[in-house]
């Protein structure tokens, strides 16, 4: 089915609406969708309902207080971050990372990066991402029940944080 | 814009798994440290933003240079075909901010600037090919990460405007044609057991379980824990037994119903190399026929990618360009039956 809208693209998105009773379709294309703002709507609609799940399952985060926080770097609030459910800049991890953390939990079922660093960054960070490396590997040997490597892992742990 | 008229690479037909995987896309997700996302940028950041990483981008040292357009200096046209190209996003497309692509010159690599993300760092493969898509785009990415400075956590990694990409902020996205899965009604499966181990799996053109010529786009749903070795060994482990369960499923078609199978396709072939008019949603379904024709050895005289490229071709960008004109709807449907008709009957 092509976009009802423009005729030019694949319908991609398909939205029934039902109001008293009667049943409207409409299917568009993503591009359409963006200009008429339904996608940017319908997106930030399903995280914002995802995120109030996980503020009522954590009944630990204060969202009293992380209502009056604001990054001062991006101007992000706290309601406009719940809201689209993204970043302002860099600075918002650490202003809002108290509710950031169990949402990026919920998404990727983990919340520590273990990948590539960029060339340019500090020392401190690159030691902190080894570590975390390390401590998933001696995880995973302990799982295995491969307790030879786990008991190096372990001394290597513990060396780095002599090293540091 | 020439770069119309070239032929793609990344759909040549070659590689790995090359009936079933029609390409194979990675990118990476980076922003600047000194500059607010997308999200909260005035427009005259996104203007410095722009400048900033044109000049950097352009002065990079690398095997083959890029060729950078202005998408906001650019006519809608213009910029429709780059999208039909896969070489910048919708959301790039439409954006009102000032915005750059940075293009090399076979179209495997892509650089968005001002996307999502203040930098996308896209490559483009033929058929079934992660590693080497993803060590284009990584090689770029350290060159890169020296002269700017990236927004970099070291617990969460790339910091990027969605939390659904920080981390490694890698996504690899691989293109499949699976006719036979949809025709037995197999979708619904192989969609649960993508879902169970964190795949994405959507309809190329447009969604559900049949969506216009079958093709799909499956693609690793998170980028954080995982290193970006393990996120593409895992891919590499699980695409080859979609490939297996479509060919044997291909197989088994055409052994039961063959004739069906080779009348449906036949008749496709018929069609686009006579019609006088033709919709985009019959051109996408007639050419998904012929491409599993082609596959499965039926009609032997067109290539592969051939067939590939007509799936860009008819789209109304490449179709205004290639005749020069604006168009209405009805003329656009009789301008792209003469071009299918005009590239298959070369053959
Ligand atoms: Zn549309
Ligand atoms: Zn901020």
């Amino acid at each position: 089915m092509m976009c009802q809208i423009c005729n030019d693209y694949p319908a991609t998105i398909h939205i029934t609406e039902i109001i008293n009773d009667n049943k409207t379709e409409l299917h568009i294309c993503a591009e359409c969708g963006k200009q008429k703002g339904i996608i940017g709507k319908k997106i930030t609609f399903s995280l914002g309902d995802l995120v109030s799940g996980i503020i009522e399952e954590k009944t630990n985060v204060k969202t009293d207080e992380l209502q009056v926080k604001k990054c001062s770097f991006c101007k992000m609030t706290f309601e406009k971050m719940r809201k689209i459910a993204k970043l302002g800049c860099v600075h918002d991890i650490g202003v809002f990372g108290e509710w950031l953390e169990p949402f990026i939990e919920k998404i990727h079922g983990s919340s520590q990066h273990v990948g590539k660093t960029p060339k340019q960054i500090n020392q401190e960070a690159k030691k902190d991402i080894e570590l975390a490396k390390l401590k998933k590997e001696l995880q995973e040997a302990v799982k295995k029940e491969d307790y030879e490597s786990a008991a190096r892992l372990r001394d290597k742990i513990k060396n780095f944080g002599q090293n540091k | 814009m020439e770069i119309y008229k070239k032929p793609i690479g990344w759909l040549r037909g070659e590689g790995d798994f090359a009936s079933v995987v029609v390409s194979t896309r990675v990118r990476l997700a980076r922003n600047l440290s000194n500059y607010p996302f997308i999200t909260s940028v005035t427009p005259q950041q996104a203007k410095e933003i722009d400048n900033y990483l044109v000049d950097k981008v352009s002065k990079l040292q690398l095997n083959m240079p890029f060729t950078v357009y202005r998408l906001h200096e650019m006519d809608d046209v213009d910029r429709r075909v780059l999208f039909e190209r896969h070489l910048i996003s919708s959301e790039h497309l439409n954006s009102k901010l000032n915005r750059s692509v940075a293009i090399t010159e076979n179209e495997r690599v892509s650089i968005m600037i001002n996307e999502e993300d203040h930098i996308r760092l896209q490559s483009l493969e033929s058929s079934f090919n992660p590693k080497v898509a993803f060590e284009a785009t990584n090689c770029i990415d350290d060159i890169l990460s020296e002269v700017v400075s990236y927004a970099y956590d070291s617990k969460y990694g790339y910091v990027t405007c969605c939390p659904t990409n920080i981390g490694t902020g890698l996504r690899v996205s691989v293109m499949m044609h699976l006719p036979a899965i949809v025709y037995t009604k197999q979708i619904e499966k192989v969609i649960q057991s993508l879902t169970r181990v964190s795949y994405t799996i959507r309809g190329f053109y447009g969604e559900g379980t049949s969506p216009l010529g079958n093709f799909f786009q499956v693609s690793n749903q998170t980028t954080l824990g995982r290193s970006e070795q393990d996120i593409i060994e895992e891919l590499v482990k699980v695409i080859p037994e979609i490939v297996r369960f479509e060919t044997t499923w291909r197989e088994k078609l055409s052994k039961d119903q063959g004739k069906n199978l080779e009348n449906t396709i036949w008749r496709a072939y018929g069609v686009l190399k006579s019609a006088r008019s033709i919709t985009s949603e019959e051109a996408l379904e007639l050419l998904s026929a012929i491409r599993l024709g082609v596959n499965m050895k039926l009609i032997e005289s067109v290539p592969l990618q051939v067939v590939n490229e007509l799936f860009i071709m008819v789209q109304p960008g490449h179709l205004q360009k290639i005749y020069g004109q604006q168009m209405k709807e009805g003329t656009r449907d009789i301008t792209r039956a003469d071009l299918i008709r005009e590239k298959l009957n070369k053959f």
